[in-house]
């Protein structure tokens, strides 16, 4: 049994890209049809929804006026890909067969509109070398910043070889495996809260993030929320430190949600006397597994970790000497606009009042998910620092495995007005990442991904701003929660706020920051590093955004309507490059900043740094304007000679 | 006492106003953010919440540019004509057209118009439902779709590296029709500009290229010419080709030059 009228919609959307003349028609103007027809196929006797009109005639009204701007044809796409998202969550009512029929074509659109980048890769070769499967690009382990050496990277072996009978499909069967595990992960979410929350939760972030990609994520979601299923009983406790011990094994990011797993069991213990030897006894005996595994087997279990020991000292690092800034990174982590789980993932906020009925109605069930996702989102947080917020792959992977708890949250909070607009606008979001596959990455520099799509940069990211400017939104947040407390059935207010506050702290911007600068006024010049890779900037101790560099003929920064009497304050570092700013001419050397003491702790016990650009002091040089430095109402940044420049930012003062 | 409205529909019209004045404090005030008030308030009296999605998309594009604003409460419009269920929403939809239809060009936006008031008339008739999509057929084949509203060319960037230049220049489509390559300030280069054109059905130029006061032009395919680019120079390539049904004219250009 097939639905006619999805199946003409499906056409209908082919047909119309073709008359509006719409870009890309050989790819992402047959991709979209395509899962529409599928979805047409797979629908069975169900009635689409009241949405199915005004989501068609939306699409119709995009594709008309898609030449408005560069950008809207990717808005006009997004709509029938929101479109999908809502009929499988719609589809979804029909039992385990709907969970699967409901999430195929998104699933489908986001295999094909995500490239095999980042740790896919890696994945990929350590399978291909480890199960002995011979692929035609992934034969060779490539070096990657970060390994020890060619053979031992970062990565234990456990994730690959699961995947690997895929590889036997060749190249493009290394997500055979991984879309098996998603489908039975959502499955067993279906199991765990409700059929159509679980399908809402894969297709929108964070769980979308990686569906179906060859990335740990869904795997330990996999694990976790089978750990939960599980009766309660003592032999079911040996299967859950078991599962526990298999999150570790997959990925040390897990070690947060297996310690949680493991404190819920010793708080599910009945009491007695020796109650408080149990964890001592755990530790000792975790203690001894390592010793056994260095010294014993020669750390074949857990030689990544061995080999870079010095990434757990981070933990200590962050946790004594910077306590404030991994506090600063527990708010990014919700409210960063590039990564930010409640930013990328607003039907989180329904999820939360959600959260305090399942505690009420499933106190065990929810300290079962509680615990361990808040135990995992502290490890990340204080270990990762900011590593969790950008890397090159797709952004909120890091949220997956505190999934399960907000999908139960999101269960107890379904039927009302506000989640379903949460929910719509975190469709949105699912839609644009499916019409727009770069939106899916997040390159940790200070611009979001969505919002430039947008036209429009927020300027207020765990990248940029000041951690005292996470308090603003914050603040705003809380005070129209506290204000509007007694409408709580009022439909949008919490979008609203966040909407209002996003937009209004990134256009209020005075300052043009080196990434963000237009072509008409930086010409010739080069973003240091050139390469977007957040991880070559991980540990640049002055600021890890990327910067502008002046230090060639021709290469110039023109700001136009200036007037004489402005003051240009530069954000510069350099060795003794000189710069001219009009007809003025500005020295500019900083000093080189000296390594954090606490560095000491992972064996980096010399103070200096090496004279790179990174680790030169940001100044601020002002410079007032004179009517000789402009030349019809602007003025010209170049080098003049000596080192190159580096610019952070620019501001004019009035 | 009853006032015919709830309180409900009075924060629909405070974030209204609420929204404007955000927007005319951070984008200076336009004549075209007007619509937006007239649609919130028109909104808050007749229905309620049901359409705050309609409030918060426009809000959000009216944030972002104010060219695109009445566009978007046309299209909120049309649709709230159309597929409303009641007539206080139909009608709500009508006004929002009638409030954005005069900051549009006439030939774009009467189609759009004469389909939300046939969506206002022909209540409860399921034929409303093809009035969109006819709109749109007779659009694509008889009025054409409406183009790009500003006429500021889009400027590419560029990158100078151990004296050779690049530009990154995004694809040329309708939508972009217009690209200026500047020249460094100094310097005297040596260029090389590549063309891949493509997407139509016939053999007329498609591209122009402008270099000071010499033009060329180019049919589709592919091709690659050198320049000599000196301060002060502007490099333009414009699409040539108009919006046509069934066309999907691209232009996929790069520049790189060396110092001479």
């Amino acid at each position: 049994m097939y639905s006619p009228a999805i199946l003409l919609f499906g056409i209908w959307i082919f047909v119309v890209w073709r008359l509006a003349g719409m870009p890309s028609p050989g790819f992402v103007g047959r991709i979209i049809p395509a899962a529409w027809v599928l979805a047409g196929i797979l629908n069975g006797r169900a009635v689409p929804g009241k949405w199915f009109l005004p989501m068609a005639f939306s699409f119709t009204l995009g594709a008309w006026l898609w030449m408005l701007h560069p950008n809207a044809w990717m808005i006009a796409a997004a709509l029938p890909v929101a479109g999908l998202v809502a009929w499988g969550i719609s589809i979804a009512r029909n039992g385990r067969s709907g969970v699967i029929r409901g999430i195929l074509p998104v699933l489908l659109l986001s295999l094909i509109t995500t490239e095999i980048t980042g740790d896919e890769v890696r994945f990929a070769e350590i399978a291909s070398s480890s199960s002995g499967i011979s692929t035609e690009r992934f034969d060779e382990i490539q070096l990657r910043t970060g390994d020890l050496s060619g053979e031992i990277g970062h990565h234990t072996t456990v994730f690959p070889l699961l995947i690997s009978p895929g590889l036997l499909a060749g190249d493009n069967g290394l997500r055979i495996v991984p879309v098996l595990i998603a489908l039975f992960g959502v499955l067993l979410l279906a199991r765990l809260t409700d059929p159509r929350i679980a399908v809402a939760a894969a297709l929108l972030y964070p769980g979308f993030s990686i569906l179906g990609l060859a990335m740990t994520g869904w795997l330990a979601l996999c694990l976790f929320t089978l750990g939960v299923l599980l009766p309660e009983g003592r032999k079911w406790s040996v299967l859950r430190f078991l599962l526990a011990a298999a999150l570790v094994l997959i990925k040390m990011r897990y070690a947060g949600l297996a310690a949680g797993i493991v404190i819920v069991e010793y708080m599910n213990l009945p009491s007695g006397k020796k109650k408080w030897l149990i964890p001592i006894l755990g530790i000792t005996v975790c203690i001894l597994l390592l010793i056994i595994d260095r010294y014993i087997l020669g750390g074949t279990v857990f030689i990544q970790r061995y080999g870079n020991i010095q990434s757990l000292r981070l933990i200590l690092v962050n946790a004594i000497y910077a306590p404030l800034t991994g506090l600063s990174n527990a708010g990014w982590s919700l409210f960063d606009p590039e990564a930010g789980l409640i930013m990328r993932a607003p039907w989180v906020l329904s999820a939360i009042p959600g959260l305090f009925l399942f505690r009420r109605k499933s106190p065990l069930l929810f300290r079962r998910l509680f615990i361990p996702s808040m135990v995992y989102w502290i490890v990340l947080v204080v270990w990762s620092g900011q590593v969790w917020h950008g890397l090159p792959a797709p952004t909120g992977r890091m949220f997956l495995p505190v999934l399960p708890l907000f999908a139960c949250g999101l269960s107890f909070a379904w039927g009302e007005r506000r989640t379903r607009l949460l929910v719509i606008l975190s469709i949105g979001v699912t839609a644009l990442v499916v019409a727009c596959p770069l939106t899916r990455y997040n390159y940790a520099d200070g611009s979001d991904s969505i919002l430039t799509l947008l036209g429009t940069v927020s300027g207020f990211s765990i990248i940029r701003s000041h951690p005292v400017l996470l308090f603003i939104p914050v603040l705003l947040l809380l005070l129209l929660l506290f204000l509007f407390r007694r409408t709580a059935d009022n439909p949008g207010i919490l979008s609203f706020a966040i909407l209002s506050a996003l937009l209004l702290l990134g256009l209020g911007r005075s300052g043009l920051e080196a990434e963000d600068l237009p072509a008409s006024i930086a010409q010739g010049t080069q973003l240091y590093p050139e390469l977007p890779d957040p991880v070559m900037r991980y540990y640049w101790p002055v600021s890890i955004e990327r910067m502008l560099v002046l230090g060639e003929v021709g290469q110039s920064i023109l700001l136009p309507d200036m007037k004489a009497g402005d003051t240009l304050s530069l954000e510069l570092s350099g060795s003794g490059g000189i710069i001219a700013v009009g007809a003025q001419h500005l020295t500019v050397e900083t000093p080189l900043s000296e390594r954090h003491p606490s560095f000491r702790f992972v064996r980096r016990s010399d103070s200096a740094l090496d004279d790179r650009p990174e680790n030169r002091v940001i100044e601020t040089f002002a410079v007032p304007l004179r009517v000789a430095d402009l030349e019809d109402g602007s003025i010209r940044i170049s080098h003049d000679s000596g080192p190159p420049v580096y610019i952070d930012e620019i501001r004019v003062l009035r | 006492m009853k006032t015919g409205y709830s309180g409900d529909d009075m924060r629909v019209i405070l974030y209204g106003i609420g929204a404007c004045l955000a927007v005319c404090c951070l984008k200076g005030f336009s004549i075209s953010y007007l619509p937006l008030l007239a649609v919130f308030i028109t909104l808050g009296f007749s229905s309620g919440t049901i359409l705050l999605p309609m409030v918060l998309g426009c809000s959000v594009i009216a944030v972002l540019s104010s060219e695109l604003l009445p566009w978007a409460v046309l299209v909120s419009g049309v649709l709230s004509s159309v597929t409303g269920r009641d007539m206080k929403i139909r009608l709500t939809g009508l006004a929002a057209v009638a409030s954005s239809i005069w900051l549009l060009p006439l030939a774009s936006s009467i189609p759009l118009t004469a389909v939300s008031a046939a969506g206002v008339i022909f209540v409860d008739n399921r034929l409303k439902y093809v009035l969109i999509p006819g709109a749109f057929l007779v659009g694509a084949f008889l009025t054409g779709l409406p183009g790009p509203p500003g006429i500021e060319p889009v400027i590419a960037g560029s990158v100078i590296v151990n004296g050779t230049i690049t530009y990154s220049i995004p694809e040329l489509n309708t939508s972009r029709p217009a690209i200026i390559l500047p020249a460094p300030f100094e310097g005297y280069w040596t260029a090389w500009l590549s063309l891949e054109t493509g997407g139509i059905r016939d053999s007329l130029p498609v591209t122009a290229v402008c270099l000071g006061e010499d033009t060329l032009s180019f049919q589709a395919g592919t091709e690659v010419i050198e320049l000599t680019i000196s301060p002060g120079d502007t490099l333009s390539i414009t699409l040539l080709k108009e919006f046509s049904p069934l066309n999907h004219t691209v232009v996929y250009a790069s520049l790189y030059g060396e110092l001479l």
